[in-house]
């Protein structure tokens, strides 16, 4: 059963939008980067990823499969 | 240009600073974001001299083609002082659920030292993507086996059949 909403103001207030507040998300990154600092030592010399950077108008739009 | 992509452009390259500005404040001094501005694409063109370098990618085309397809896109251009170190180009799948990391390039080696990248890559990828609530990063199509394993020791898990590495964004 769905719950009335009131007080349209105090609902729209306490909805977090996207789930994160900046803070939250600026003390995630800055926790993870400490974290993946010790990783980036084994960096490999050079680094690339990516297709083939000349097809991106030709590549199909539906990719949302899932991981697993 | 339809109307309803300019104006995801627009709502989106708020985002991307917005992301690009909350990376900057977690990064060491030095280091700075940027969006792929006319600069870093200039500055990248000398890449492709390098013997060392691992592709034979088009920054100033292919950043064109990319932003034309995708204003949801995420771009980042890494400077290190005066130099830039990196460029990297992703988007939103086809449903939103997930950021994909489609293109990254480090400066070759041989044009000087420089610091390492990807740990800086991947934070400001978080950001975006909790920025998006997207429940996932993938890193698409690594160059080669070192540099899958690397991914992978960012806790990264590798998908063979589509050639992605992908994490959990974690709440």
């Amino acid at each position: 059963m769905t719950r009335k909403v009131h007080n349209l103001q105090e609902a729209r207030r306490k909805k977090r939008p996207n789930g994160w507040t900046l803070s939250e998300i600026e003390k995630r990154a800055a926790e993870e980067l400490e974290v993946y600092q010790e990783v980036a030592k084994n960096e490999p010399e050079n680094l690339a990823s990516g297709g083939d950077m000349g097809a991106i108008l030709d590549e199909p739009e539906d990719d949302d499969d899932k991981s697993q | 240009m339809l109307a309803t992509h300019q104006d995801a452009e627009r709502r989106y390259d708020g985002i991307r600073r917005v992301a690009l500005s909350a990376a900057q404040r977690a990064a060491p001094a030095g280091l700075r974001y940027e969006l792929l501005t006319p600069a870093a694409l200039n500055a990248a063109v000398a890449w492709a001299g390098a013997s060392d370098r691992l592709v034979t990618w088009h920054w100033f085309s292919g950043y064109s083609a990319f932003k034309f397809r995708y204003p949801k896109r995420f771009e980042l251009a890494l400077w290190e002082h005066s130099g830039l170190v990196a460029l990297s180009l992703g988007r939103p799948t086809y449903n939103g659920s997930n950021l994909r990391l489609d293109f990254v390039e480090a400066r070759p080696k041989e044009l000087g030292n420089r610091t390492t990248v990807m740990a800086h890559i991947l934070m400001a990828y978080g950001v975006y993507a909790r920025l998006l609530d997207a429940k996932e990063v993938r890193i698409m199509h690594p160059i080669n086996d070192e540099v899958r394993d690397y991914y992978a020791a960012f806790g990264y898990t590798y998908v063979a059949g589509k050639d992605y590495l992908f994490k959990q964004v974690l709440t």
